[in-house]
């Protein structure tokens, strides 16, 4: 038994793991997107709601803030999406080892930044 | 819904989820520029409307099970925990419905 374990958590001094990294991003990236189901909701009956709304929103997409803010929301979603995909093949007992699973962990990681900036290409590109 | 049956819907709705996003993403991107005939065109078809709507309800179960999780973790004080758990219900079943008025409704 070590005498001198630390009595509170300090969240600066905790280093996390690759693999453990990505877990808390799915745990945060989940809470984003629960914040965003309304807004999600809400853009979707505005676009069904009249030609002048619907066109408000591809207007509205050139505004700087809003590219931010779709950019963010869909690099969280990326992130979300990917780690997801990777808890889910690891629920099939496949990459359950140290080595294997910092590879998943990495790969989910570049593949939501990949493919972020492929769907933001493919938006205003 | 407790223990197996929300960890199975989880990963039930969790792969509906995974399909249905990357189409989504690629009918919308593919077929760029949209105008709105063509947008209300493709969500006045019921194949459309019933993909939608399972994929909303899909989401907002997923929702609820993962917000559960993240309430039970950390908030203790079990009256604090029953009212953030209540406000996630009705919020979730307020889009729930809303969901359908917008798809047929409108």
């Amino acid at each position: 038994m070590i005498k001198s374990r630390p009595r509170y958590l300090n969240l600066l001094k905790i280093h996390l793991p690759i693999t453990g990294i990505v877990s808390i991003l799915h745990r945060i990236s989940g809470i984003l997107l629960f914040c965003f189901i309304p807004v999600f909701i809400g853009t979707l009956k505005y676009s069904l709601f009249s030609e002048i709304t619907f066109q408000n929103i591809q207007y509205f997409i050139y505004k700087p803030f809003i590219t931010l803010l779709l950019f963010i929301f869909i690099l969280v979603l990326m992130q979300h999406f990917f780690a997801g995909l990777r808890f889910l093949l690891m629920d099939l007992d496949c990459a359950m080892d140290k080595f294997s699973s910092q590879k998943t962990a990495q790969i989910s990681l570049l593949l939501s930044v990949v493919s972020t900036l492929a769907i933001m290409w493919g938006i205003y590109a | 819904m407790k223990g197996f049956s929300a960890w199975l819907l989880q990963r039930l709705t969790a792969v509906y989820m995974v399909v249905f996003i990357p189409l989504t993403f690629w009918i919308i991107l593919s077929g760029m520029p949209w105008d709105f005939e063509a947008w209300q065109n493709l969500l006045n078809r019921t194949t459309v409307q019933l993909a939608v709507l399972l994929f909303v309800w899909a989401l907002l179960f997923h929702a609820w099970i993962g917000l559960r999780d993240v309430i039970i973790d950390y908030l203790n004080p079990i009256g604090l925990r029953l009212t953030a758990l209540s406000l996630v219900a009705l919020f979730l079943l307020t889009h729930a419905i809303w969901i359908i008025k917008i798809l047929w409704l409108s």
